[in-house]
């Protein structure tokens, strides 16, 4: 398995993971979204020149505004990566696919931290399921917003990843 | 089905989670309440170390990406 950067030649159509927004996502507007800029669409794909998608990450730059920060910042502005979408198709869960993916987003984000400073990665989950999958492997809840999750670059760091 | 409201959103969204996962994405900023500011400060000054799950998929992960390379 490998990732690669989604292109014309996946063939999206036969995506399925379960969530039709998920699917809609990556068939309707994947590709718009990267040509944009916006965000950037990866995919794991068992060779380079299949054309089956076993999963894809979309990610983008986010800000996290925290309040009342007890010093002269007053209010501050942290750089993140918002790991916007994660899904496997149906016929590949339980095969480790979506923790590659995910780990292939934390390398990402190791990469873009040494180039510009980031100090998190963010998310949104979509379902109690996807958050229990984030929670095992160590991201945070917020508090007040608790499908928010989170986990700081220094932890990922630790991993070794690149 | 519930309707998603977040107050830590500058845009308060009326659309289901599901109903925002099939949009389009746009750039967003995240704020947070005072009390997830102090957490979330207190863990990027001081980054909890990695979960043994996650230890252990990023070793895992490494095996692969090595595997391919091979």
């Amino acid at each position: 398995m490998i990732i690669v950067t989604l292109s014309p030649q996946h063939d999206r159509k036969a995506f399925d993971c379960g969530e039709p927004s998920l699917n809609q996502y990556l068939q309707q507007h994947a590709r718009q979204s990267a040509e944009k800029r916006i965000s950037r669409t990866f995919v794991a794909v068992t060779k380079p020149d299949s054309p089956a998608i076993l999963g894809y990450h979309t990610t983008l730059v986010t800000t996290l505004e925290v309040t009342q920060v007890p010093t002269k910042l007053g209010k501050a502005k942290i750089p993140a990566l918002l790991l916007a979408r994660l899904a496997v198709d149906q016929q590949f869960q339980g095969q480790g696919v979506g923790e590659f993916l995910l780990l292939d987003v934390l390398r990402r984000a190791v990469i873009i931290s040494e180039q510009t400073g980031l100090y998190a990665v963010v998310l949104d989950a979509l379902t109690e399921n996807a958050k229990s999958f984030y929670l095992r492997y160590g991201f945070r809840e917020l508090l007040d917003d608790p499908f928010h999750l989170y986990v700081p670059i220094g932890t990922i760091i630790e991993l070794g990843l690149t | 089905m519930s309707v998603v409201k977040s107050k830590f959103f500058k845009k308060v969204s009326r659309r289901t989670a599901p109903q925002r996962a099939a949009q389009e994405i746009s750039p967003t900023e995240i704020k947070l309440s005072a009390r997830d500011s102090k957490r979330l400060l207190a863990d990027l000054a001081t980054p909890p170390p990695p979960n043994e799950a996650l230890k252990k998929a990023a070793a895992r992960y490494k095996r692969r990406v090595a595997g391919k390379q091979s």
